[in-house]
Formats: structure tokens, sequence, C-alpha cells
């Protein structure tokens, strides 16, 4: 396993089970395991990237991080002292001063009724003891900061375009002057043209506030531009995790494999697959889904060190494997 | 050379938005031909999604269209109601971005199949079932018997997808329409949903009009792309010449606004501003405004669509200039 406990913040062994109605209507209730003993660090000055499919857990973490979702087992540890599960009102607001978070939908976090400068107002007011003059002079800096300007800072979130919004939403998380953004596909909804513009902005603000970022999206040309580490989420659990160069450049992970063959491009190879009806809850959980499957499998593998702090779920990468590892293997696809 | 399958001829498509007409498609001419595949890519409002409503006529109450839409050189803004019904069910069909707002829920998948075969192509039960099971082995669906007793909130968005796309070659259409049909879907999904219609283009040589807001999604399906913008069309070229030698300063920013996998950049090139509502398009060139090639003559009217290349056409005042000039940017030139 990788090690955990050294960093800013340290996520350890963190489990989520929802318990979900089998059809709708129904009584019958069935056990989702939306997060799979989750452990990893991050650094300050750090940009972890999550990235994951729908279903993956990804949002999931995201909501335990900031305290809006108990979570089942494991902590969450920020600078040594660990955080609740349930937080309190005012443990809530020690918590917004580490952590804040922006959506994929702005309107989450913007009142429909206030201004966005009444909005970065009232953070402040909420968080710290600051005369008026003092927290309009800090709105002004932080509207800057986002590339807001007098007739944006007056308008309702509606009456903004979607960029103009995500850029106040991004405003109104830094108004509570917090260690940590955390992203949640922040950048997915937006026209190729506005989402530019937006990971510019997370580029300067990372510099100008020294902010650790925690990036989730599954886009990896995303993640490449902001992040420095990711973490690879499939089904709940890690399945791999390193520098962000070296797995985009050398991915050990079946998953991971496919994620990147994925991605859309020019003369990319497209293959037929047939599609998995049911997923297993047992053993390795894309063996279904993986060209490489073996016998081994059926056993789900821990977290297999693969240099420096690269670590991968995959018996390919263990030594002691008798079946042929990545590099000698011929990898037949699993096409149909 | 043959006539293509479909023309639309000057369309310009008009609706009501706050009690006006604003065009949304404006003076717009496209062609597909048999078994090709066409990339219709837009930002969102860029009209894209209404090009494709205004060929089967799907648009909202009060639309106005003028213009040809011919298929087989048939015009289908001329056709009566119920000869449009038999085009939809038999010769274009159409797919859409979230299949569960166009799948009845209390309907199995078997159900949503087999209604259509036995309606229209006056199948027996056991027939239509067979033809059913038959339809999902073509979309990668191995397990169909189980898949046709399904109900649609048993089944994840890409198997459903898979499901709808079965449905839409029940009829053997000529022509396929997939408007954003894998923007909900996971990567991984949406490579496979991919994978299905371009192997459709090659055994049943399928016809497609492809609607993206994706521009390397529609490269590496599509045979060739047109880049949409405030309604109009900013440049067609062949897929991978688009992509080594764009025409047109919108589709050169798309094309390096877009974060690479290989490098992080130091700053990605942004176009300033943002897209213009049909209510907001400025006169000239709707590009203008947010454009680094901008000149005077950009302001007098919008540029028409103009051949540059062989097989290459742009809107643009500058394109030769814009080609030489960004060339060396992006490739060697033509593949």
């Amino acid at each position: 396993m990788p090690e955990t406990g050294t960093g800013l913040l340290s996520v350890q062994e963190l489990d989520k089970t929802f318990r979900v109605r089998t059809a709708a209507f129904s009584r019958n209730r069935a056990e989702v395991h939306a997060v799979r003993q989750l452990s990893f660090d991050v650094a300050a000055g750090e940009a972890l990237g999550i990235v994951g499919e729908s279903g993956s857990g990804k949002t999931t973490v995201a909501r335990m991080l900031v305290g809006l979702e108990p979570p089942t087992a494991g902590r969450v540890v920020f600078e040594g002292n660990e955080l609740s599960g349930r937080p309190k009102r005012g443990e809530r607001r020690q918590r917004g001063r580490l952590m804040q978070i922006v959506f994929q939908d702005p309107y989450t976090s913007l009142d429909p009724r206030q201004s966005i400068r009444r909005v970065l107002d009232e953070v402040q007011s909420f968080h710290f003891s600051r005369s008026s003059a003092e927290r309009q002079t800090r709105t002004g800096e932080l509207l800057d900061a986002v590339g807001l300007g007098d007739k944006e800072a007056r308008a309702l979130p509606r009456e903004l375009s979607g960029g103009q919004r995500q850029r106040a939403a991004i405003a109104r998380a830094l108004a509570a002057e917090p260690k940590v953004l955390i992203l949640d596909e922040a950048v997915s909804a937006l026209d190729v043209s506005i989402q530019a513009q937006i990971l510019n902005l997370l580029g300067d603000l990372r510099r100008e506030f020294r902010l650790t970022y925690i990036l989730i999206s599954h886009d990896l040309a995303v993640i490449r531009q902001v992040a420095d580490h990711v973490l690879v989420m499939y089904r709940g659990r890690t399945v791999e995790v390193g520098l962000v160069e070296a797995i985009l450049s050398a991915p050990l992970h079946p998953y991971t494999q496919r994620l990147l063959e994925s991605v859309p491009r020019p003369g990319m190879s497209l293959a037929r697959r047939a599609a998995v009806l049911e997923e297993e809850d047992a053993g390795c959980l894309f063996r279904q889904r993986c060209p490489s499957a073996f016998a081994r499998c059926v056993v789900e593998p821990e977290l297999i060190a693969a240099g420096g702090s690269h670590f991968t779920r995959c018996w390919l990468a263990d030594a002691n494997e008798p079946v042929p590892g990545y590099r000698d293997r011929d990898r037949s696809e699993g096409v149909i | 050379m043959n006539a293509p399958l479909l023309e639309l001829r000057a369309i310009t498509t008009e609706l009501e938005i706050q009690g006006r007409h604003w065009p949304v498609v404006r003076d717009l001419s496209l062609t597909i031909d048999e078994g090709e595949v066409v990339g219709l890519v837009g930002e969102s409002g860029s009209g894209k999604s209404m090009t494709a409503r205004t060929i089967l006529r799907l648009l909202p109450p009060k639309a106005r269209v003028s213009g040809h839409v011919l298929l087989d050189g048939v015009d289908l803004t001329a056709l009566p109601k119920k000869d449009l019904q038999q085009v939809r069910a038999r010769r274009i069909s159409m797919i859409f971005q979230d299949p569960r707002a166009h799948i009845d829920p209390l309907w199995t998948s078997g159900d949503h199949l087999m209604e259509g075969l036995r309606v229209n192509g006056g199948l027996s039960r056991s027939d239509a079932r067979a033809k059913a099971l038959e339809l999902l082995a073509d979309v990668g669906i191995v397990d169909g018997a189980r898949v046709l007793r399904a109900y649609p909130g048993a089944l994840s968005g890409g198997m459903l997808q898979r499901v709808m796309i079965a449905g839409a070659l029940a009829a053997n259409p000529e022509l396929l329409i997939a408007d954003e049909p894998t923007t909900a879907l996971d990567v991984t999904i949406q490579a496979e949903i991919i994978a299905i219609f371009d192997a459709l283009r090659r055994e049943r040589k399928l016809a497609m009009l492809f609607i993206t807001h994706d521009l390397e999604l529609a490269s590496a399906l599509c045979d060739r792309v047109l880049v949409m913008y405030a309604g109009r069309i900013m440049e067609e070229q062949a897929t991978a010449a688009l992509f080594a030698s764009p025409l047109h300063p919108y589709t050169a920013g798309l094309l390096e606004a877009r974060p690479v996998l290989d490098e992080r950049q130091e700053r990605l090139t942004v176009i300033p501003g943002r897209p213009p509502t049909p209510v907001e398009t400025p006169p000239g060139c709707p590009f203008h405004p947010r454009c680094s090639f901008v000149q005077e003559a950009c302001l007098t009217g919008p540029p028409p669509l103009r051949r540059v290349e062989a097989d290459g056409y742009s809107a643009c005042l500058r394109s030769t200039q814009i080609r030489d000039q960004l060339r060396p940017k992006f490739g060697t030139g033509h593949a």
C-alpha cells in the first residue's frame, strides 16, 4: 500500500456503502459499495487528480471529504487531526476553512436569489470577523482573481453565462480561504473554448493562493493539464495511482489502459466489445471486462508497488506471478 | 457522381424566443452520400441539434423553416405529415443523448424493439423476437434474451443506448441521425458505441449524420466534418485534412483550446469571450468579435462558405492566409 499519514490531507481506508432500492417502489434493498477502503495522501501544494467513470465513487469521495456524506468506515485526517464524519454546525465552519468544493453545476453552490457580490460578502461574514469595508475590498480581489467584472458582480447567477457562473462558484469557494480546493467535474459541462479559460484560471489561482487541488474528472486530458498525481478508481476501488506522467505514458492496470485507449482522437482503433450485463462483486472488479484476466483474478490483489510512487491493483504487476507479466505477454484483446 | 442521399439546401430555421422569431440555423447547406458518415460539430447553441431536427421536422411549435431537405431528390419539407411518418419509420432513424427520455419506462426492451418490427415490418411475434435478438447481437449484446425481458430502469445508460441503436436499425434505414449519442456515457462505453457505428458503416453501408460538441470524437468516426458556429457552417473538410490544416480560425481555436494527454501546457490557447446566443449574434462574420484575424471586411456581411481546397470549404475571408500561417502548427499538410 502507498504510505499514508504524511501529507496535508490523509485519507485512510475510507469506505462507503449505500442501501438502495432494487427497483422503483420496491421494498427490497441492496447494498452498493460506492467506495472501498480508499487511502491516499495529498501534500501541501500538490494537485491530485481522481479519474473514474460514473459509479466509480469519485464524487462520493469528494462529498465525504467536505463532510456532506458520512463514511461507513475509515478516517479523514487533516494536518494530523481526524475530521468528524458527521460535522456539527461549528465543525462545519472549521471544515469550510480547510476544504471547499466546486461542483459541475455551479447552481449547486450559488443562491439563485443573491447577487454574486452578496454571496462573496456572506461567505466572508460567516468565516471571518471583518468590517464591511474589509469585506468589500476582499470581494473586489476575489472578483479580479477569477476575471469577473463589476457588471457580473451585481448579477444573479441565472443572468450569467455558464463560464461566468463557474468563475463565480470558484470565487465563492476561495472566499473561505481554504487550503484545499476540490473540483468535482468543475469544467466538464463547459464548451471547449470556455473550458480552456477556466483551466488557465485554475493554474493561475494555484500559483497565486498556494492552493492544494483535488481534481475529479472523467477527462484524462483535463487531469493531465492540472494534476501532478493521479488516482484511478474503478467501482469504488483504487486500481492505479502514481505520477500523472508515469500513468499516462505507461499505464499498468488494464482498466487504465482501456481508459487511455478510449480517449477519442483521429485514427483511434475502434474495437467492438461485448456488453457486460452484470458485474461481479468478488475478485478483481474489472476482470469481466479485462482482456488479460486469468485464473488468479478471482482473488482481488492488494495495491502492488510498481516503482517509485506508482502502484497498481493487478496480478500482472506481481513479480512472483508465474503467468507472464505485461511486458512479454501477448495481449490479445477481448474483441468480438 | 451520384446524387447525394440527403441534401440540405439553404436551410434557415427560426425559433420563437421571447415573442420574436430568431434564426438558429442560417443558410445552411450540406450533403450526405450513401454510406457516408458526416460529423456536425459545434458548441452548445450552435444550431447543430436544430439542424438535425429540421431534417425530420421535429421542431418546437411555431418554428419556421425555409430552404429544402432532399432525400433521394424528394423534398421532405413539402411532404404531407403521413408520408413524413413513413420516412421516419423506414428510411431515417434518429437517436438522442438521453435514451431514458425517449423510451417508455414501463415497456421492456423487448416490447420496445418488437413493436416496430411487428407494426412496420409486419413480422409475427416469434419472427420479431428472433429479429430483435439478431439486432441486439449486432450492437454487442450477447445475452439478448435477458435484455429483452429487462425494463429500462434495470439497464445501464450504455446498455440502454445499445438497445436504442438496435431499435433504430430495426427498419434497416438508409440514414441514422445520432444527436450527441455518447455524451452522457462513460469514456470507455463511448468508445464501444463509436465502434458499433463504425461497424454499421462498414457492414451495412449505413450513412450517418453524427452530431457532437467534441471535435476529437467526430474525428474518430467521421469521413467528413462540418464545424458550426452561431447557426452557420464555418468550415467543412475531410476529417484528416481538418485536423492537419484547419481553414477557419474558429476550428483552429477549438483544436488549440483542448488540453492534450502528452504534456501539461504552460497555458492553453483560449478563444476569448463566448459563443453568442441567437439573440446576440453580431452582424458580419458571427465569429469576428472573438477572432484574432479580424479585419474591417469581416463586419460587412457573413462570408459565404467558399471552396479553398479541392475538398475543403471555409466561411472566412482570410482562409488561405490562415491556412498557410497555421499549417506548420498543426501538422504536415494534408494527410
